[in-house]
């Protein structure tokens, strides 16, 4: 078999926040595989169009970008790449909506006076 | 934190245990890291060991396999094979140890026992209830001791799950439409099922089942044992001695096995086999996939037999989910696509699967599983148009839905009293580039420029519902709310990488727009206001100062009938600076007249 061909991206990318690191490093760890990683794949369908999967897995496969943030591996497929790009990813213990959380802070930067407003 | 639920494929050959945690169902590993247990369980003297621990004891006597096969069986209707059979007080059969007879209940409990230990050990807590797997084929009797087992283990079993539904969990609702069909092809250790399930209401009902308990990944290596045989020239008696290297031949068919999944020759190897003789013989896939044609005309039956007892055509199956070890065999895939017609999807893990579907029936159960590994995510940024024709941005692509964002604006002109709230999607910085998906007028109390609040708030619900809602926050209160249905995610996965591929390509562009129509924002601000306060107070500045302005006045002006961006904005920025001194007396000026 050859080498998978991977290329290693940098947290502009896809950012791991702490409770997410955590939450990830356990279950990798609890699955016995502490060099394993995140899979993030970008997949069209649900209510919105675009939905991430996300799935445990043993590592990257060939052509995947592999970015470590906070101790912890992703992996994207190129394709998958270029919709993620700037996202970070964080974990909530809320009951009602915890779980997993995307976010895409990079965007605000282009927004002008920015005081928030809540209904 | 609520009790936890594990889910357990008591397997044949092999068991697993794993829960839902953080919404991923994951298999929980024992201490060295590995999530399969071979279901072996070994009686010695001083007590009893299991899995792994129990292959590394001679086996003569004391060790129990494929317990499974003996569940709920009456004496006189089993089958022999490994340890001897005696018939136990109830009328079913016991394993005949060294340490004296053992059920097949009492075999299952410690094996249940073990991986209750083992999530224990990962959790870090106490399990007390569990969900199991059993073949869907299991009659009552066999279900029955399949809970028994767990209860003696220690277990409340809140639920037995037929083994394909639980790979059909694994493989994925979320991938079947209302009322799909799939059929589960499970091959395993030491038997094969094929069943037919039909999704209803999200839940899954089997439609026929059918297999055969003594038809699996053992037989195949059996095979690869004979293709040795003829090609060593040796006689049957000396690969058949299961005290001699039994194991180690049966060890390395199971390589040769796995090998020739992915190449076309493998060599059979065993070290010293006959004394300083080692054993050395090449086997061709093709040699393998002819040796084990009566195998695959079994199965091929069994799948036929499913699919009439099911009242289905092959063409009504809407996916083939291959699961069990031996599903990896490449002549077991080209099989199942033959009989159903279409592709056999391989993306579920062979050996845990089932465990994981088990996990995910848990946590169904528990209410820890939500699909939560799908997250819908915005597109596109949703945000609306700002003064000078600008995107500005409330919900960034790739959020999480459902959310709520909302920002406070303000009016440009003196008295104005609306504005025009266009809601846009999109990745560009103009607001011309982005799509429209609304537009409504707000009005408020009139208000000297910069004055007016107008809060703007988009959510999107779980359905992709948009909602926008403005409100007039410093007069009338009152909220105008707008809702987008659905068209404002609903866009095709294309239109969406076109418009991100877009952006990327007009990146500096479309920057360079933003910051110049932002300055340009400014300096129309600005040069106004410094030629009032030049006429009226210029006079309190040095000469010096009344230049430096002046130049930065011209300066601003030049730039502004040019189109760089950075160049207007150090402009506005010089002028901005060499008017903070006019700018403060202003201020006192203005304070004194108070």
């Amino acid at each position: 078999m050859t080498e998978p061909r991977i290329t290693v991206g940098t947290e502009k990318l896809i950012a791991v926040e702490d409770g997410a690191s955590k939450q990830l490093r356990t279950l990798l760890d609890r699955q016995g595989r502490p060099n394993g990683a995140l899979r993030i794949k970008v997949i069209g369908g649900g209510c919105s169009g675009l939905q991430y999967q996300m799935d445990l897995v043993d590592g990257p496969l060939d052509r995947d970008i592999l970015v470590e943030s906070n101790g912890v591996n992703v992996v994207i497929d190129p394709k998958s790449a270029l919709f993620v790009g700037g996202s970070e990813l964080d974990f909530s213990a809320d009951l009602q909506h915890g779980g997993f959380k995307v976010s895409n802070p990079n965007a605000v930067v282009t927004c002008s006076c920015g005081e928030s407003f809540a209904a | 934190m609520a009790e936890p639920v594990i889910g357990i494929d008591l397997g044949t050959t092999y068991s697993a245990v794993g829960i839902v945690e953080a919404g991923f169902p994951i298999l929980l590993a024992d201490e060295g890291g590995e999530r399969l247990t071979p279901s072996v369980v070994w009686f010695g003297p001083e007590g009893v060991k299991v899995g792994r621990a129990a292959l590394r004891e001679a086996p003569a006597g004391r060790l129990v396999r494929s317990a499974k096969r003996q569940m709920g069986v009456r004496f006189g209707e089993h089958v022999e094979g490994g340890l001897p059979l005696v018939g136990d007080t109830h009328g079913g059969v016991a394993f005949q140890t060294l340490e004296g007879p053992r059920t097949p209940v009492e075999v299952s409990s410690v094996l249940l026992g073990e991986l209750k230990r083992i999530a224990e050990y990962r959790l870090e807590r106490e399990v007390r209830k569990a969900v199991i797997t059993v073949p869907a084929y299991f009659n009552n009797a066999q279900r029955e001791s399949t809970k028994q087992a767990g209860e003696e283990a220690g277990l409340e079993v809140l639920r037995l799950v037929a083994e394909p539904t639980a790979a059909a969990l694994a493989y994925g609702m979320n991938k079947l439409g209302e009322s799909a069909r799939v059929a589960v092809f499970d091959l395993g250790g030491g038997t094969f099922d094929v069943s037919i399930l039909e999704l209803r209401d999200g839940i899954f009902e089997v439609l026929a089942t059918g297999g055969d308990t003594r038809l699996g990944g053992d037989d195949i290596d059996a095979v690869i044992l004979d293709l040795v045989k003829q090609g060593a020239g040796m006689s049957g008696s000396a690969l058949e001695d299961p005290e001699a290297d039994g194991d180690r031949l049966i060890q390395e068919a199971e390589r040769v096995k796995r090998e020739l999944s992915t190449k076309d020759h493998v060599v059979f190897r065993v070290p010293f086999y006959d004394g300083a003789q080692s054993l050395e013989v090449e086997v061709s896939r093709a040699d393998l996939e002819s040796g084990a044609e009566p195998l695959l005309s079994r199965m091929e039956r069994i799948c036929r037999e499913v699919l009439v007892d099911a009242g289905m055509e092959p063409d009504e199956v809407g996916a083939v989910v291959m699961v069990g070890g031996s599903s990896r065999v490449p002549a077991v895939q080209k099989l199942a696509e033959a009989v159903f017609q279409r592709e056999p999807d391989c993306s579920q893990h062979p050996d845990e699967a089932v465990a994981l579907g088990a996990s995910i029936q848990a946590g169904i159960i528990a209410g820890t599983w939500r699909e939560v590994l799908l997250l819908d995510v915005t597109p596109l940024s949703l945000g609306i148009e700002t003064l000078g024709g600008l995107m500005n941005v409330l919900i960034p692509r790739n959020t999480t839905i459902p959310c709520k964002v909302g920002e406070m604006f303000t009016n440009a002109r003196d008295g104005q009293d609306s504005m025009r709230v266009r809601v846009l999607q999109g990745e560009r910085e103009l607001a011309r580039d982005n799509w429209e998906l609304g537009k409504f007028d707000l009005s408020f109390r009139s208000a000297p420029r910069g004055k007016a609040r107008v809060g703007v708030q988009l959510s999107l619900d779980e359905n992709g519902i948009l909602e926008v809602l403005a409100r007039d926050v410093e007069g009338t209160g009152e909220d105008v709310i707008v809702r987008i249905e659905s068209a404002a995610v609903d866009v095709n996965e294309e239109a969406v990488e076109q418009m991100v591929e877009e952006s990327v390509e007009h990146a500096f562009e479309d920057m360079n727009a933003r910051v110049f129509t932002e300055a340009q924002l400014k300096a129309e601000e600005l040069l106004p206001a410094v030629r009032v306060a030049l006429v009226e107070i210029g006079s309190i500045l040095s000469e010096e100062e009344q230049e430096e302005i002046r130049l930065a006045e011209r300066a601003v002006e030049h730039a502004l009938t040019g189109s760089e961006a950075n160049v207007l904005k150090r402009a506005v920025e010089r002028l901005d600076q060499a008017t903070e001194v006019l700018a403060a007396r202003l201020v006192e000026k203005a304070i004194k007249e108070v």
